[in-house]
């Protein structure tokens, strides 16, 4: 029995956990324990879901949220990332710049909304920049710490066979470093879009983030859920996508 | 025809204390062309920095380096350098690490694979071209290594201690490999190691280099007969009779480094 028990996918459990704590949240609420106004149920959230689908409210504001996001990550991920491998390969600019970046990153992002409001408006830009600032230092650290941990003998290996700086950077460098990038977007994917909802949050007429602070001030608490937990499944959804890669790029390992 | 000359070459780093280390000093050596000579001498003679020297990476602080006929100014890639370490590309399949150097000259995929193909196939690694190099043993490693190096026809191999983590058995087997590289190629070696029976064993001649700071304090022209096999070689009287002589000079060698503050 115990190694039956022991061949179940760690995933399984979590799913069965899951489900009995729906179940359970369910009953209670049918039972009258949970006061449906504050902490709505399942079915509750499950039928708001279906409402927001058939009068596309939710692809309207998912795609924007989802855009803002996106744009965010591939911004902040890409500037991140050269950042990070430019202040691998130089030890004295990485010397002076260092500190700076670490007390930047010391900076409390979401704090900064309000300011990125004012300076960027109201559309998609501030959005974006929002969850750029959010990704950006992970990428830049992971990819610094990346480039520092590549075997120096693999670089004086390929340089003694020929190999000038540039190649060593394509050939050695960065391919020792994508390991450190996947990291790091996995990391990222649920920041980038915490950013963009933060930014909706502040000041904006559409998005994930405007629907929450919309339906939160009007105690509408079975669509904030919903909205939330829809987010919740495209992290996760995320990171199995991102995981898929890892496995596919990261096979030599 | 000499490939390859040291002359009365000086080289110090600065040492964490900050005072100046000298690794060598006043190193004569010469290679010729097709010899394959061996240095031993006590660990942290400067061995592997006189090959540090020659393969460009280090520069001296006095005294000219000559690779056929042409000082020596930065690397050279037409020197082939194998290290005790393992510093195949994990990410790239055997293939392409074999590969790796005529990437780097730039030439076509397809030639330069096909090329890898071959040179697998005379080390004996058909049938490993995609296989990652964790997949491989610690000998068929060092087999792509030398395959790697071998395939730009380096003027001459420089090896450091290549076999040094190896096992016995799979250290001698390669010996005989590089036996038979040598001797069907007529390349040019300069082999680096610390183990004085694989010394005697590969070598036309031997080096035998002093404490720091190194330099050379006798060469040995070793008579054995070739072609060569490390097994059968090693039994041979007169091949013990090298090895006590330079055994005897290298003893004296580590007790004047002893005796030394």
């Amino acid at each position: 029995m115990k190694r039956t028990l022991a061949k179940v996918s760690p995933g399984v459990w979590t799913g069965i956990a899951l489900v009995l704590a729906l179940i359970l949240w369910e009953a209670a609420a049918k039972a009258g324990h949970v006061d449906l106004f504050f902490f709505s149920c399942p079915s509750q959230i499950w039928a708001e879901f279906l409402e927001m689908l058939a009068d596309g409210t939710m692809a309207i504001h998912l795609s924007v949220t989802a855009k803002e996001a996106g744009l965010g990550l591939l911004l902040g991920g890409v500037l991140g990332t050269i950042t990070g491998l430019t202040l691998g390969t130089h030890p004295r600019l990485s010397r002076a710049l260092m500190p700076l970046m670490t007390g930047l990153n010391g900076l409390p992002k979401l704090a900064m909304g309000p300011l990125i409001i004012i300076w960027f408006g109201l559309g998609l830009k501030s959005k974006v920049i929002m969850s750029a600032l959010m990704v950006f230092f992970i990428f830049a650290f992971n990819l610094y710490s990346g480039v520092l941990s590549v075997e120096r003998e693999l670089i004086t290996a390929v340089k003694l066979l020929g190999g000038t700086r540039q190649q060593v950077m394509r050939k050695v460098i960065w391919p020792a470093s994508i390991p450190w990038l996947l990291t790091s977007l996995r990391t990222a994917l649920g920041l980038s879009i915490s950013g963009a909802i933060v930014g909706e949050y502040l000041g904006a007429s559409k998005g994930m983030g405007w629907v929450l602070a919309a339906s939160s001030s009007r105690f509408d608490v079975g669509r904030v859920l919903c909205c939330v937990a829809v987010i919740v499944v495209i992290v996760v959804l995320g990171d199995c996508v991102v995981r898929l890669l890892e496995r596919k790029l990261l096979k030599w390992r | 025809m000499k490939l390859l000359e040291l002359n009365n070459v000086t080289v110090s780093f600065p040492s964490p204390d900050g005072t100046m280390l000298t690794a060598l000093e006043g190193m004569n050596l010469s290679v010729n062309k097709g010899e394959l000579v061996a240095m031993v001498g006590p660990s942290g003679c400067g061995k592997s920095t006189a090959l540090n020297v020659l393969a460009g990476q280090v520069t001296p602080v006095s005294g000219q380096v000559h690779l056929a006929g042409q000082p020596v100014e930065g690397i050279l890639p037409s020197v082939g350098y194998i290290s005790q370490a393992d510093t195949l590309l994990p990410w790239r399949t055997v293939l392409d690490n074999v590969a790796l150097a005529m990437e780097l000259r730039g030439m076509p995929k397809k030639e330069r694979r096909e090329a890898a193909r071959d040179l697998m196939a005379k080390m004996g690694l058909t049938g490993f071209e995609n296989n990652y190099p964790r997949e491989l043993s610690g000998g068929m490693k060092k087999r792509a290594a030398i395959a790697r190096v071998l395939a730009v026809d380096p003027a001459i191999l420089m090896m450091d201690e290549p076999f040094g983590p190896l096992d016995a058995l799979t250290k001698e087997k390669l010996q005989d490999e590089i036996l038979t590289l040598w001797e069907s190629t007529g390349c040019t070696i300069l082999y680096v190691t610390h183990d004085l029976t694989e010394a005697i064993a590969l070598a036309d001649r031997v080096v035998l280099v002093s404490q720091r700071p190194g330099r050379v304090v006798r060469e040995y022209p070793i008579d054995l007969p070739r072609p060569r096999r490390v097994m059968d070689v090693k039994f041979l009287p007169r091949f013990v009779e090298l090895e006590q002589a330079i055994w005897h000079d290298l003893q004296t060698e580590l007790r004047r480094g002893e005796g030394e503050p």
